[in-house]
């Protein structure tokens, strides 16, 4: 079962991987990253997860999921809403010089 | 005794207290910089004599390890801190010339990436570590960026882009370690490492390796290099490749030695650093830019670093340590130099430079700092590729050694024609004086430059723990 999970979790940083690399969009690039993020997230969570158990509550009966995970990847998603936060004021900084969010036309690319 | 969390949690105060003093007086807020890293740099020499007596723990929250969070504070993880903030405190009285508006949010984003990187090398908890790394990537991605022009942008979004995809693979390797080893303290995964599998435990070195490797300006994941540095304001360009390159280095130095208790010879990191060397010596010869020339003398220079951690010899990460003291110091000098001549010049070119560096305030700091990265013997630079040479030479690598050698003949040969231009005889009307905020930093990096140059005895003292710490020690 928890094998899909994981399966999950790689198809997206592979996705978010991808997007980084191909597209020439500043939007989609930051889009993949978020994407990317999603993927390790999803695989930290799969990583504490037991079947058919509670959160780890005083006077709740077990068997308990592993807490430490769910606590890492809250940090986590908070660190990568500010890195995202950033990255999308800063291409709006881009556009406001440039007029465009399309990398070729940013740097002069020729086709 | 002091706790190492001061190191820390004052720089944060300091930063969150810089808004408020600016309501008042925005001259208070710089002065406020210079007094924090000030602090923190006395703070962390006391810390760093300690340190000697015997590794620091200082548990925090009261959870004991390993389930709390600990840092952990060794004799060469001291002085690394000592050096960041010695530095810091450097930059932060160039950083009175700084002009643009808002200087708060620039003091406070300047004392968050002193904060980050001295974390960086404090802690002693593998999350805790991650976080200290966004910290400071955070902060660097914002002041790359200050400049608010369309060089500033780019620079800065190429950095955001990079160093997103390189905090995600250390995210990465985390999990893949969680995931076998349910432990987040790196000396309780340094215990328990054996008992990985072997497959999951290579792909996490390889995640956290590449993840911090952006940091630590490594070969295929230094394209941000030039850009962020060259679109930065100076104090921030002389910041970067100071404190969180040193911090990120030091950071591959814990995954690689306390985490993964790799011992031998290690041809993947030395290959890695070599082509880091290569590719930043040969650029950097080709640039006519003189921000960007230091920038990819820089990435260089770190290769030289990840070398001497990869040939992994008692003497070799000695003189990667050695390495990593002198650059810091250099990089920052030159960079400082950089900002002034560029202000003489009003240009960035080389060539427009034509004796600029005539007076002596400006002149000798900069004939020292350029000394000092090509490795000449009387300066600091000397002992650490000295030792990295000798390191490898010991245990019969000679052709690496031989290709180091070579990378250094065309580093000599850029900064040798980049001081002709400066001293050359040209338009000395042109010659600008440089003011206090200038030279002081420039003579304080220089006098520390010679001093331990000269006398290098403490340093090397220090350097002896690094056996424990190939060991697995703090």
């Amino acid at each position: 079962m928890i094998q899909y999970y994981y399966l999950g979790s790689i198809a997206l940083i592979a996705i978010g991987m991808y997007i980084v690399i191909a597209k020439r969009n500043l939007i989609k690039i930051i889009l993949g990253l978020d994407i990317m993020d999603t993927g390790v997230n999803l695989l930290f969570i799969s990583i504490g997860y037991v079947k058919n158990a509670t959160a780890p509550i005083e006077n709740v009966p077990g068997p308990y999921v592993d807490p430490i995970p769910q606590a890492l990847v809250l940090t986590a998603i908070v660190i990568g809403v500010s890195v995202m936060a950033l990255a999308l004021s800063i291409a709006i900084g881009i556009y406001k010089k440039t007029g465009t969010l399309e990398l070729d036309e940013i740097l002069g690319v020729k086709k | 005794m002091i706790r190492p969390v001061l190191l820390i949690a004052l720089p944060l105060f300091f930063a969150f207290l810089s808004p408020i003093i600016g309501i008042w007086s925005k001259k208070g807020v710089r002065y406020l910089i210079i007094f924090a890293t000030a602090l923190n740099a006395t703070l962390a020499g006391i810390l760093l004599l300690e340190a000697l007596q015997k590794p620091v723990f200082d548990i925090i929250g009261g959870f004991q390890p390993p389930l709390g969070i600990v840092l952990m504070v060794g004799p060469l993880g001291a002085i690394i801190a000592f050096i960041i903030n010695l530095v810091a405190f450097a930059i932060s009285i160039y950083n009175l010339k700084v002009e643009k508006e808002p200087i708060v949010r620039y003091s406070m984003l300047y004392l968050l990436l002193v904060m980050g990187s001295t974390g960086m090398v404090l802690t002693g908890d593998l999350f805790n570590l991650f976080v200290f790394l966004e910290v400071t990537s955070i902060a660097s991605y914002g002041l790359a960026a200050y400049n608010k022009d369309k060089k500033g942008y780019l620079g800065a979004m190429k950095y955001v882009i990079i160093g997103s995809i390189g905090s995600t693979f250390v995210l990465l390797g985390i999990a893949l370690i969680y995931s076998q080893l349910r432990t987040l303290n790196m000396l309780d995964i340094a215990a328990r490492i054996g008992t990985m599998d072997p497959y999951v435990k290579i792909m996490a070195f390889t995640s956290l390796f590449l993840g911090f490797g952006v940091e630590a300006e490594m070969f295929p994941l230094n394209t941000w290099v030039p850009d962020a540095y060259d679109g930065a304001p100076h104090p921030i360009s002389a910041a970067f490749a100071s404190l969180p390159a040193k911090a990120g280095v030091f950071a591959l130095a814990r995954v690689i030695f306390t985490m993964f208790s790799f011992t031998n010879f290690l041809w993947f990191v030395v290959v890695m650093g070599l082509l880091t060397v290569f590719f930043g010596e040969i650029v950097a010869y080709t640039q006519k830019d003189l921000k960007r020339m230091l920038a990819y003398s820089s990435i260089g220079q770190m290769g030289m670093i990840i070398m001497g951690l990869g040939i992994g010899t008692t003497l070799a990460v000695e003189g990667a340590f050695y390495q990593m003291i002198a650059h810091a110091l250099g990089k920052a000098l030159l960079f400082i130099a950089a900002g002034f001549l560029i202000y003489a010049a009003r240009s960035g070119k080389i060539e427009d430079m034509k004796g600029m560096a005539r007076n002596p305030l400006i002149g000798i700091p900069l004939l020292i700092g350029a000394l000092s990265i090509m490795g000449m013997p009387p300066f600091a630079g000397f002992y650490g590729k000295f030792f990295i040479l000798m390191g490898g030479f010991s245990q019969g690598y000679y052709a690496i050694i031989a290709l180091f050698l070579a990378a250094s003949i065309v580093e000599v040969a850029y900064y040798a024609r980049f001081i002709k231009i400066v001293f050359e005889r040209g338009n000395e009307s042109k010659v600008i004086r440089p003011d206090a905020a200038t030279y002081v930093p420039l003579i304080i990096l220089a006098i520390i430059i010679v001093v331990i140059g000269v006398y290098p005895k403490p340093i090397l003292t220090v350097l002896q723990h690094v056996g424990t710490f190939i060991a697995g020690g703090a």
